[in-house]
């Protein structure tokens, strides 16, 4: 342990070529930033303050916190549950289970709220949203605490329980703490993801900023109000981003070494069994069961089906050609932040790190503006051309990607590579002889979130793309938009498809990355 | 065989991001000269029939981007001088009187404006309308007879009303109700009408949805535009409609007819054709193609919608025009007074 | 011929000092041990002389050619050095031959190149192997090939062995050393376990605080350390009251000459003495102590003694009388004594 604190204390500054491939994300994810300020500015400092101090304002605010905190706080709690349950309980069919609980991830929000809200007032209320959220949330938290939970040294559990800790003693003492940075990683990625949540709760009825930021757009058209509340969405999202690295700095060092080649020792569930089993499988129903239900029935009564069939394919294949080389791009860009961030962790390499989780508060619609405005001035050639839309989609989704790649950097340490170097590789081509391979179970799993993730997005395809590119969730909206939810439904459905290829590969990367 | 998959794996990785960085070299610009650039804000069928008979006739591309019409509004506004667009197509009046209002279209021709109602275009001819529609009061038959519906939607600002009104604030059309409303009875009244909503009313994010709402027995009535109603019908059937429409007339503030228009940038560098467009837009070829693919009405009267929409003659809105209700910094400042925003 | 040569070597990391001007060198063909407790900059010295770090001032030759300096860093790649990392650090997802054939160009990295580099270790049959199929044992050999493979000028290795388990330790180290003999390459070896650093090394510089407090070969820094400091890094030390006289230092335990390495000591001073010299004498040879306690070690006993106030070990034989209460005690060899 000493050692690992000394390897710590002789963190090098980043080599300069790192330092270069850190800019490029980080003037990225600025530029939203920035636009945000521009169009502040512009309304002068009255006018700030006068919208800050508007009831509306506090009422939004007290919205907002209680929509993300909530949604957080229940997606942590029954994530860890799940997690445990999963990898550490000897519930029945385990493999199995750790699949399905991951597959809530591959319905987008909006088309589970669609069903839930279809269904009755009583879920279009915040209560209601929370627990529709949660419920297509919860496998963000689940996910990294599973792996986490799998790779822990079975030798902590075993000395728990030699000093006579209980099953529940020990895994509050000794499991949890140990889990907490992947905890507290799925948690920030869930509230961030609150803090941007638009088309879901449009649909449930409930105002956030978010909301009231498209609202904004929709009614107004110099951006000013939009720019202010797109501030206080950065500044609600800037501590918890904070918090989420000190979490990590400070459990850093509690895990050096590999985990044990022994199995983990499962805890008997005993006369508990059928209701663990129960609740996971109504929890699966409900994640799974009311969003598929719903395209069941529209498929099934509306008169509208087969309208566009003539569009699927070209969907489907734009959704594949920009979701997925839209994810190695964003990848591409995530990685010299996390490796920065694992290897050389300092003041402004942890900003740079830092900011991405910041600005993935924001929503689409504001980022896709803040394109539109540097592009046009600046880079007229890449507008509307892909390699914007990819710019956009990295603003968007570096989070995610870092995510994962940090997870798998660790891994990876520096030795590896100072050995390679000693053996005469250079220091670029010891990151892609060694770092590299080390890396991939943690890139695969950043392809695959990422494309999910791009595969539904929805405002800056749609503002950005190149002229008369459709994707699966453009065509989604675009019928939905006009009371065809019958010829909404296939799009729907294959999008859901599509993003279970994703979910499935990611649960296995991530899971497998401690069985290395 | 491990190392070699992911070497393999590696090599498909750089082959692919290569392939990524190539495609992206495809300029929006490529077209410039060629095929004419239309944002749309309108249903994309109205809009792929108008385009579609229009490239028959004339042989000119064009190029249709999608997108919610004030999205796209926001859009024209940041790209300045540079967008590509030509021709904005917007599904409500508001965000095209906006670019109006920022100087950003150029006016169309005398001839354009002179195809369509007197009503039907902005006073200085920087938009035209192409089809209009009528505010209405949704209600579901099985929880309120006709009879017991009011007269004006002014009173639904009442008390008996509460929770039993849906509507839709972030409507570009319900704001036009409102100004419609300050143009014809005052601010005050407005903006009384503005709070016993808040008090009384069920917000929808979305017109079908509020209509849908209505449809379902979520709630009795809804104020919406009439052609939502053809939308659902044409989803669950006309015989299985719960929901009826009831037109209110007698000039009153919500039997308002509102536009759907289009205007040219002024930055569009094929003026020429983008005049053609429009033209075409409001013309005989140009509406019949409109009213087959929504149920609004044309807006030259020798044009007849096939769905049985109520005579335009036979609405009685009230005196309002385009400019009366483009005041979006008004409208603002009621919402914001009334707590709706 | 020098391999290293270390020279007024300075680093500091977010302001401490780490090294406050080490000098320090390695001849052809040597192995050094760099031998001192945690944090005394041992590591650190090894990877400036590595090029993973930068000196903050001094310069460092490898084999007389410059490689750090004022102004001057050659990067490692380019150091021809050797480097074996705590635990291995093998790469997980190259095979052993992948992991031996890493460092060698590409026509040098044949079958029979490696497999030569990994008879030299003893590992020939492991080459298909992947890291987390070996043992600890067979993972150092594993690294050792590694690093030797590209034919470095100096191997560095730090604190290889800590991962292993004692026995395994010893085996290996002497595996270890005993190849780095074989292939005639010079070695710097960390670690801060004394009993490795005399078994492996044949010079031993002894690090306190950042600097190098003495360096020599084994047997001198051991029975002559340079400090109290270096006396109790370099093993067990008992330290006694005494006074010199001449080349005599007179204890409670009786008196004892004094090493070369103590002069102008004079008057009150301590001296140094290990716990094997500090042995039972013959009733009347030494000094009576009272026995407090015992402790059987198998092939010795430990005894603690009281000679008056003072407290002290003393080895016995095994068959010592289990029911003896007073003891002899008396002093064997020279000591070293340091200023009061």
């Amino acid at each position: 342990m000493t050692l690992a604190l000394a390897g710590a204390g002789r963190r090098t500054r980043s080599p300069s070529w790192l330092t270069l491939a850190v800019l490029a994300p980080t003037l990225l994810i600025s530029l939203p930033i920035a636009y945000v300020a521009t169009r502040a500015w512009q309304v002068g400092l009255a006018g700030v303050a006068e919208e800050l101090f508007r009831a509306r304002t506090a009422e939004l605010l007290v919205n907002t916190v209680t929509l993300a905190g909530s949604v957080t706080l229940l997606s942590a709690l029954i994530g860890v549950a799940v997690a445990w349950c999963v990898e550490r309980s000897d519930v029945p069919g385990r493999r199995w289970w750790r699949v399905a609980a991951a597959l809530p991830l591959a319905v987008p929000a909006f088309v589970a709220s669609f069903a839930w809200a279809s269904m009755g007032v009583a879920f279009q209320t915040m209560p209601g949203a929370v627990l529709i959220l949660t419920l297509s949330h919860y496998p963000l938290v689940y996910l990294p605490v599973a792996a986490a939970l799998r790779g822990m040294d079975p030798a902590f559990d075993d000395v728990a329980r030699s000093l006579g800790r209980t099953s529940w003693r020990r895994f509050v003492s000794v499991t949890l703490p140990q889990a907490w940075p992947a905890l507290g990683a799925g948690a920030l990625l869930v509230l961030t993801h609150m803090f941007a949540e638009f088309g879901a709760l449009a649909l449930l009825r409930v105002q956030t900023f978010t909301t009231a930021i498209f609202e904004s757009y929709e009614l107004e058209f110099d951006g000013g109000t939009a720019a202010l509340q797109s501030a206080v969405l950065l500044a609600l999202a800037l501590p918890p981003a904070l918090f989420e690295m000190k979490l990590r700095r400070d459990l850093r060092f509690a895990r050096v070494g590999k985990g044990g080649r022994r199995r983990l020792s499962l805890t008997p569930l005993g006369g508990a069994r059928p209701f663990v089993l129960f609740g996971m499988a109504a929890l699966i129903a409900l994640a799974l069961g009311a969003p598929c239900a719903v395209l069941a029935y529209w498929l099934a009564v509306g008169k509208s089906f087969g309208h566009a069939a003539a569009d699927i394919w070209p969907a489907v294949k734009g959704s594949l050609t920009l979701a997925l080389p839209g994810a190695l791009v964003v990848t591409a860009l995530a990685a010299p932040l996390a490796l920065a961030a694992t290897r050389h962790l300092g003041r402004l390499s942890g900003l740079a790190e830092r900011l991405p989780y910041v600005v993935h508060g924001l929503p689409g619609l504001v980022v896709a503006l803040a394109l539109v405005f540097f592009s046009i001035r600046f880079f007229p050639e890449v507008y509307q051309t892909v390699a914007l839309l990819f710019a956009a989609y990295a603003v968007l989704a570096l989070p995610l990607a870092q995510s994962a790649l940090r997870a798998s950097l660790e891994l990876a340490p520096a030795r590896f590579e100072e050995v390679a170097r000693s053996l005469g590789k250079g220091p670029v081509a010891a990151f892609v002889a060694v770092t590299l391979p080390n890396m991939l179970p943690g890139v695969g799993a950043a392809l695959a979130l990422i494309t999910l993730e791009l595969a539904r997005e929805l405002t800056a395809t749609l503002m950005l793309a190149p002229i008369g590119v459709t994707t699966l969730a453009t065509e989604v909206w675009s019928q939905a938009n006009e009371g065809r939810y019958a010829a909404a439904a296939p799009f729907a459905a294959l999008l859901v498809a599509v993003s279970a290829i994703p979910v499935y590969v990611f649960t296995r990367r991530s899971l497998e990355l401690h069985d290395l | 065989m491990k190392r070699l998959d992911r070497r393999a794996f590696a090599a498909g990785l750089a082959a692919a991001g290569g392939a990524a960085l190539l495609g992206s070299g495809r300029s929006a610009w490529a077209n410039e000269g060629g095929a004419l650039t239309l944002y749309n804000g309108q249903h994309a069928e109205t809009t792929a029939a108008i385009v579609e008979a229009f490239t028959q006739q004339t042989g000119v591309q064009v190029a249709i981007r999608r997108g919610n019409s004030a999205q796209l509004a926001n859009q024209i506004i940041e790209e300045g001088q540079a967008s590509p667009a030509d021709v904005f197509y917007s599904e409500e009046s508001a965000p095209i009187a906006a670019l109006a209002a920022r100087g950003l279209l150029a006016p169309a021709q005398p001839d354009t404006i002179a195809q369509v109602h007197s009503q039907f275009a902005a006073k200085d001819g920087s938009w035209v309308g192409v089809s209009a529609r009528c505010r209405v009061v949704a209600y579901n038959v099985d929880m309120i007879e006709p009879e017991a519906l009011p007269g004006s939607v002014m009173d639904f600002a009442n008390p008996e009303w509460r929770g039993r009104v849906g509507f839709v604030p972030t409507s570009g059309e319900f704001q036009a109700q409102a100004l419609a409303i300050v143009k014809l009875k005052g601010r005050e009244a407005a903006l009384d009408w503005l709070k016993g909503l808040k008090a009384n009313g069920r917000v929808y994010n979305g017109n079908v949805a509020a209509v849908q709402a209505v449809q379902r027995g979520e709630i009795p009535t809804a104020l919406v535009n009439n052609y939502y109603w053809f939308r659902v019908a044409d989803e669950v059937g006309a015989d299985r409609m719960k929901c009826q429409l009831q037109y209110l007339g007698h000039k009153d503030p919500g039997a308002l007819v509102t536009l759907s228009g289009a205007g040219i940038l002024k930055s569009s560098k094929r003026q020429e054709l983008a005049q053609r467009l429009l033209a075409f837009m409001v013309s005989v070829p140009g509406q019949q193609a409109l009213v087959g693919a929504v149920a609004e009405y044309p807006v030259r009267p020798d044009v007849k919608s096939p769905y049985p929409l109520k005579p335009l003659d036979e609405l009685d809105p009230p005196d309002v025009s385009p400019e009366d209700i483009a005041d979006s910094d008004l409208a603002r400042d009621l919402r914001r007074e009334a707590g709706l925003a | 011929m020098t391999s290293v040569r270390v020279r007024e070597a300075k680093k500091a990391f977010n302001g401490q000092s780490v090294l406050r001007g080490v000098d320090f060198a390695v001849r052809d063909g040597e192995i050094a041990a760099l031998l001192g407790p945690s944090g005394c900059g041992k590591t650190t010295l090894l990877r400036l002389i590595a090029g993973f770090e930068r000196l903050d001032g001094g310069a460092i030759e490898i084999h007389g050619r410059e490689v750090a300096g004022e102004g001057l860093h050659v990067p490692p790649e380019r150091r021809r050095i050797g480097y074996v990392p705590q635990e291995g650090a093998l790469f997980p997802h190259l095979t052993v031959l992948g992991n031996v054939g890493f460092g060698l160009a590409r026509r040098e990295r044949t079958r029979e190149r490696i497999g030569e580099v990994l008879a030299l270790v003893g590992v020939q049959e492991l080459a298909e192997r992947y890291p987390h199929e070996l043992s600890g044992g067979q993972q150092q050999r594993v690294a050792l090939a590694r690093a030797l493979a590209p034919r470095p000028e100096i191997v560095l290795l730090d604190e290889p062995f800590n991962g292993l388990d004692l026995d395994l330790r010893r085996a290996v180290s002497a595996e270890v050393v005993a190849t780095l003999r074989r292939s005639g390459a010079s070695a710097i070896l960390v670690t801060h376990d004394p009993e490795e650093a005399f078994a492996s090394a044949d010079t031993v510089a002894v690090m306190n605080q950042g600097a190098i407090a003495q360096q020599g070969d084994p047997r001198s820094v051991y029975l002559q350390p340079a400090s109290a400091e270096v006396a109790r890094i370099t093993g067990a030390a008992v330290f006694l009251d005494a006074t010199i006289r001449g080349a005599v230092a007179e204890t409670a335990l009786g008196s004892m000459p004094l090493g070369a390495a103590s002069p102008g000591v004079n008057g009150f001073a301590r001296v140094c003495v290990r716990p094997e010299q500090i042995v039972l004498g013959a009733p009347g040879s030494g000094c009576a102590a009272k026995i407090l306690a015992r402790s059987f070690r198998g092939d010795h006993t430990v005894l603690t003694v009281a000679i008056g106030e003072f407290r002290l070990p003393v080895r016995a034989p095994t068959s010592f009388a289990a029911d003896a209460s007073v003891v002899e005690v008396a002093l064997e060899g020279s000591c070293v004594a340091f200023p009061r």
